[in-house]
């Protein structure tokens, strides 16, 4: 004991001449952090819709705390950097929910979870115009052959490798970087995913990043409980039945405009919340 | 000589290795890691263990956070969330765990501290390190709001002055700061770790870095081997008391080190 506090205080001395600010290895403080005895919905770290780093956390984010506050459910977003972290609180930990989209859980494990659809997300399919200054067709299953597509975890893909393109999978962000230095031909985003990591991450890259002609398919990004919690089942009713009310309304179209304004993003964030009134 | 300026320049070399090089970026943060401490601090202990089991030539450079972040092609130290948001890894190797604590001082704040419910923050001065923040417009819906330093030694001589209620700070190094700026005040600083704070610290190996998802399993092996040894136990022992080791150490990290392998599949 003698011999570890003797280290510790030299340790100290050194440490104390030492410049303190934001460390590597130091506290990230989160409502999270205060709340020991709630329920957590965990959810992978998702720009600008569920993030830390925008106000509120995010229109998704928003629109699920102020649910949760609503029906009364004691709850906490929590996000992470990696899928596998929301299936293992999910699914071995017994989270009470989860959120997200491109899931993929087997027929088994469905049986334990209510899905809830918070908001659709249209995507669209970007390549970098330096590298194809006169635009890239994509509307064709021949143009495919050879190229390089980025695609996210859990997302259908068979299309694309059916084509003879080669499928890569990342993060957007990382996905952005690589059409830029050319190791990726084109990548499937939500817009509003593209122009907000552009802004963040690399400015003078704006208006670089092109969408084509091409759409993907409507996703939906889904709240999901789970019914080996507790409260799964109840809480998965009363969550439904605040979110409801939040759409009818006007509370969800108002989040969005808050957060896209009345650009075409916010329009397309929110076109298919119609769909499951 | 060479040495000391070697020192000096936040650089730390391992000699005689006939195995790969790996550079790492780590951020000063001691007594985890600080270019001033033994080994670089205890983590640094724990890279020089492990590069040594694995044959691997591994050199630490200290730069601020921000710049750590910012480079998206280099090997970082540290807790992943820091740099995940804007770079891709090829493998992800936590080697040790942290915690957040609140610290209070008993003359003025006789109560345990760390079980107040999130909602009576507004009554309190909270004092945390500017950066440290996440999701600040949760806190200000919630009316609560946070005295921010840049300092570690400023929140540690208000708390003692009154002028905080609480600071939150990471274990280790709240609990230096205060035998450094207090040696005989100690057992007048409460500290309570706060439940689910546990963080983990971790080698992450950039994407351009050669061979690196075989490299990681190297290091992942050579981890495993100075745990089995006991070299690992030995450097945790300079850094905790057996009272200040949190009990579930061992099954944080195993678990930090399922939930990051997904970096490399």
């Amino acid at each position: 004991m003698q011999r570890f506090a003797e280290f510790i205080f030299a340790a100290a001395a050194l440490a104390i001449l030492l410049p303190g600010s934001a460390q590597a290895t130091g506290p990230r403080v989160t409502t999270a952090l205060f709340s020991p005895d709630k329920n957590e919905v965990h959810a992978v770290d998702f720009p600008p819709f569920v993030t830390e780093e925008v106000v509120d956390g995010g229109p998704i984010s928003e629109i699920v705390r102020i649910a949760l506050k609503r029906a009364k459910l004691d709850a906490v977003i929590t996000t992470h950097p990696l899928k596998r972290m929301v299936r293992y609180y999910l699914l071995q930990e017994d989270a009470l929910a989860v959120m997200g989209w491109h899931f993929q859980f087997s027929k088994e494990q469905r049986k334990q979870l209510i899905f809830v659809p918070i908001s659709g997300l249209s995507e669209k399919f970007f390549y970098y115009k330096p590298a194809y200054p006169n635009g890239l067709n994509l509307n064709e299953a021949g143009n495919l052959k050879g190229k390089h597509y980025g695609a996210h975890k859990g997302e259908e893909k068979s299309y694309f490798a059916k084509a003879g393109a080669e499928v890569h999978f990342g993060r957007t962000i990382t996905m952005l970087k690589k059409l830029r230095q050319g190791d990726l031909d084109f990548i499937c985003a939500p817009p509003q995913s593209v122009e907000w990591l552009v802004d963040r991450y690399m400015p003078e890259e704006k208006g670089r990043f092109i969408s084509t002609e091409a759409h993907a398919e409507h996703q939906v990004y889904f709240i999901v409980f789970n019914r080996k919690h507790p409260s799964g089942e109840v809480a998965a009713e009363k969550f439904k039945q605040a979110l409801s009310a939040m759409v009818s309304d006007g509370t969800s179209a108002a989040i969005s405009k808050k957060h896209f304004g009345d650009s075409d993003n916010g329009k397309m964030f929110l076109r298919r919340l119609e769909t499951f009134k | 000589m060479f040495i000391i300026s070697l020192s000096l320049m936040g650089l730390f070399s391992l000699p005689a290795f006939s195995g790969p090089v790996l550079k790492l970026d780590a951020n000063e943060s001691a007594p985890f890691w600080s270019a001033s401490l033994p080994g670089n601090g205890m983590c640094g202990e724990i890279v020089q263990a492990m590069s040594k089991a694995a044959d691997v030539e591994a050199s630490i450079s200290f730069k601020p956070l921000k710049r750590m972040i910012e480079n998206d092609a280099n090997n970082d130290l540290g807790n992943p969330a820091f740099f995940m948001k804007n770079q891709e890894f090829s493998a992800v190797i936590p080697i040790a765990v942290y915690h957040v604590s609140i610290f209070y001082y008993l003359p003025n704040q006789p109560h345990d501290s760390s079980a107040m419910p999130l909602e009576h923050l507004k009554n309190h001065k909270v004092g945390l390190l500017k950066g440290t923040l996440v999701d600040r417009s949760s806190f200000e819906q919630l009316g609560i709001q946070f005295e921010e330093s840049y300092s570690h030694q400023s929140m540690f001589k208000k708390l003692r002055k009154g002028r905080l209620d609480m600071v939150i700070e990471v274990d280790l190094i709240g609990q230096q700061i205060i035998r450094n700026l207090f040696p005989d005040e100690v057992e007048q600083f409460g500290v309570a770790v706060m439940p689910r704070s546990d963080a983990p610290i971790a080698v992450l190996l950039a994407e351009n870095q050669p061979d690196s998802i075989a490299l990681g399993k190297r290091l992942r092996d050579a981890l495993q081997q100075v745990r089995d040894n006991g070299e690992y136990q030995r450097i945790l022992d300079k850094y905790y008391s057996s009272e200040t080791l949190p009990k579930n150490y061992f099954n944080q990290l195993d678990r930090f080190s399922y939930l990051y392998a997904e970096a490399e599949e």
